[in-house]
């Protein structure tokens, strides 16, 4: 079991460090941020050479050069990387390292108790839609969940995040924070506790109501093929009655193609956790990447691309343990 | 073919209290029904999915000639009237910049119509290429191409788009090739796992000892068993592209102004929710139209290719 997850954390990290240099040599080559710069300062400097050398000087120092060779850019960007593990810096001069680290927590609260969620509910609710095919139950869920597939997700945020202005407006309160992750200047363990609940209220519910759609609806696909199965009618006709039948033999087998296809949710998830950061104002990795990408950091986009892939042999690594957790037949 | 003796039965069957001295020439006449009009004849006898074909036709007329509706253009800002309500002289209002909403939504629809279409029908035929190939050579062929595969599906897509797009000016054109690019690879792997249970028969290793060469036998034996799972995944990967597109947009990495689409107009659309209702609304409304009649569609498809499926009616003609 542990030589196997070696060998395949192995096989991910030549994978990550193969993904990373090739975002590295886009970001290089397609960036430029000193174009950007000069447009934001256009104004400041009456002539733009002056102030496009400024930038270029500025970036040299950053080492951020543009008109460095994009190969020695990345010998000297991989090599601070590995023997210092500095990540290098943004345009504006800030730290990458110190600017993710901040980051990530913000992110990672704001994911983790909607992943969870969507997973429970997702799962349960595609194992209660299968056991009652085609009836109301059934029919409504899965229609739900269709129609929550084709809503684009920014529309769907959105719609929440008005709902819970309209509620706000209506009950003449402030009873949940639509944008933000914390109020300023909130004293006391209770008010800090209730004011970051007032805040996860809204993203959470957004994230985990427009969220499990995929999951109930391949979790109850799984299910399905596996209730008709001849396993599952040698055990009902043994007795069981049908919820047994279920229970006992389909539901357990139904579990390997869900847990296999967790790798594959992370990076839906990373997805969705830049719209909730874009839609409710959180300053989280998602905005912020967005941002690096408007402002052609190149930097900071690697980075981000290190952590998604990072996030991404996560979820594989755990789908493979929990695939060798519920299926019999792998033996690790 | 499988279908020409059941046909051939049935068209047999009908004429029993005919005279049977016709009975040589009605069986001359008869023709069995090719695949190809077997599948069109069940897919328009499917009442829902004609509708679909309707309701997108629609639609694709009024991307291409919707302009011709209103004498404004999409680029042209009315200052007189600014983020005004639907009324005589704007049929959909406009938009908080002043201009027309017609203009701009037929704009926009035939942006997102033509991306979805492009990526919709050519990721699909570049997944089943590469899915048949990797299926049928095996080998180091199939290693390598696993390995880009995992890892094109491991670069987080928004970053990767978002890196080739940023900067650019944001055309349609471009970003519906770079979606091509770089979205084939889920499907495909898809594609090499079900062509797997293909490249082991009979008829595939008959055509191999006969010497005919790879690609052909890819081509001529392999894809065909598989293109009904393509044509499904075309008309979900059109509406896959369509909202992709919006979600780009959205976050400022896909269309920009100069150029229009749905998503920029949803994602100019923000902050008016509650204020110009029109500008959120009719983007929406009108994505929802397109996801709606290609889910019918690829309704009626599915159980057209379905060799199993009722639900079209019997295989008679």
């Amino acid at each position: 079991m542990l030589k196997f997850l070696g060998l395949r954390a192995i096989r991910y990290a030549v994978m990550i460090f193969g993904v990373t240099t090739l975002s590295y040599l886009m970001a290089v080559s397609f960036f430029d941020p000193a174009l950007q710069m000069v447009e934001a300062s256009s104004g400041a400097e009456i002539d733009p050479e002056i102030s496009y050398q400024r930038v270029q000087e500025t970036l040299a120092r950053l080492k951020l050069d543009p008109d460095q060779n994009a190969l020695e850019r990345y010998g000297v960007w991989i090599r601070d990387v590995v023997t210092a593990w500095d990540w290098g810096r943004t345009p504006n001069g800030g730290r990458v390292n110190d600017e993710f680290g901040t980051r990530l927590w913000i992110s990672t609260q704001l994911t983790l108790a909607a992943t969870v969620l969507t997973f429970v509910i997702g799962v349960a609710l595609g194992v209660f839609s299968a056991a009652r095919q085609y009836r109301l139950g059934d029919r409504l869920t899965t229609g739900y969940s269709y129609l929550t597939m084709v809503l684009p997700t920014p529309v769907a945020f959105l719609l929440v995040q008005r709902l819970a202005i309209w509620f706000n407006e209506a009950t003449g309160t402030t009873t949940f924070y639509v944008a933000g992750f914390r109020s300023v200047g909130v004293d006391g363990f209770w008010n800090q506790a209730l004011d970051m609940a007032a805040h996860y209220a809204v993203p959470t519910f957004a994230m985990t109501v427009f969220g499990w759609a995929g999951m109930q609806i391949s979790q109850r696909q799984y299910l399905l093929d596996f209730v008709n199965s001849d396993f599952v009618r040698t055990a009902r006709a043994t007795g069981l009655t049908r919820n047994q039948a279920i229970l006992r033999h389909a539901l357990r087998v139904s579990f390997i193609p869900t847990a296999q296809s967790l790798a594959y949710t992370i990076p839906a998830l990373f997805t969705g956790t830049v719209f909730a950061e874009v839609v409710f104002n959180w300053d989280g990795l998602g905005s912020w990447s967005m941002r690096a990408l408007i402002s052609q950091d190149v930097n900071a986009t690697v980075a981000m691309t290190a952590y998604g892939c990072v996030i991404f042999a996560i979820g594989a690594l755990l789908a493979d343990v929990f695939t060798s957790i519920v299926d019999p037949r792998v033996r690790l | 073919m499988s279908m020409t003796p059941l046909s051939a039965a049935q068209g047999a069957a009908v004429p029993t209290d005919v005279d049977p001295e016709l009975e040589p020439v009605r069986a001359a006449d008869f023709r069995p029904l090719g695949k190809k009009r077997l599948i069109l004849q069940r897919f328009l006898r499917n009442r829902p999915a004609l509708l679909g074909m309707v309701l997108l036709a629609a639609l694709g007329l009024f991307a291409l000639f919707g302009h011709l509706l209103t004498p404004w253009h999409y680029t042209e800002q009315d200052f007189l009237s600014l983020g005004a309500p639907p009324s005589a002289e704007h049929r959909l209002g406009t938009n908080s910049a002043g201009v027309d909403m017609v203009a701009l939504l037929a704009q926009g629809a035939r942006t997102s119509l033509m991306i979805g279409m492009v990526v919709g029908i050519a990721t699909p035929v570049i997944s089943l290429v590469i899915g048949c190939a990797m299926a049928y050579l095996g080998g180091w062929v199939d290693r390598a191409w696993m390995w880009v595969i995992e890892s094109l599906i491991m670069f987080p897509q928004i970053i990767l788009l978002g890196i080739i797009m940023s900067g650019r000016g944001g055309g349609p054109v471009l970003l519906a090739l770079i979606m091509v690019m770089f979205g084939w690879m889920t499907s495909a792997r898809l594609v090499r796992g079900m062509a797997g249970s293909f490249v082991d028969r009979d008829f595939v290793r008959a055509a191999r000892f006969m010497g005919v060469r790879p690609m052909t036998i890819i081509r001529r034996h392999v894809a065909p068993n598989l293109a009904s799972l393509a044509i499904i995944n075309a008309t979900t990967s059109i509406w896959g592209a369509i909202l992709a597109e919006i979600s780009l947009s959205f976050l400022g990495i896909g269309i920009t102004i100069p150029e229009t689409s749905l998503g920029l107009m949803i994602s100019q659309a923000r902050s008016y929710l509650f204020s110009q209702p029109w500008m959120f609304w009719t983007p929406v409304l009108t994505f929802m139209l397109i996801v709606g009649g290609l889910a019918l569609i690829n309704d009626g498809l599915r159980d057209a290719l379905d060799p199993e499926s009722t639900a079209g009616g019997k295989a008679t003609s």
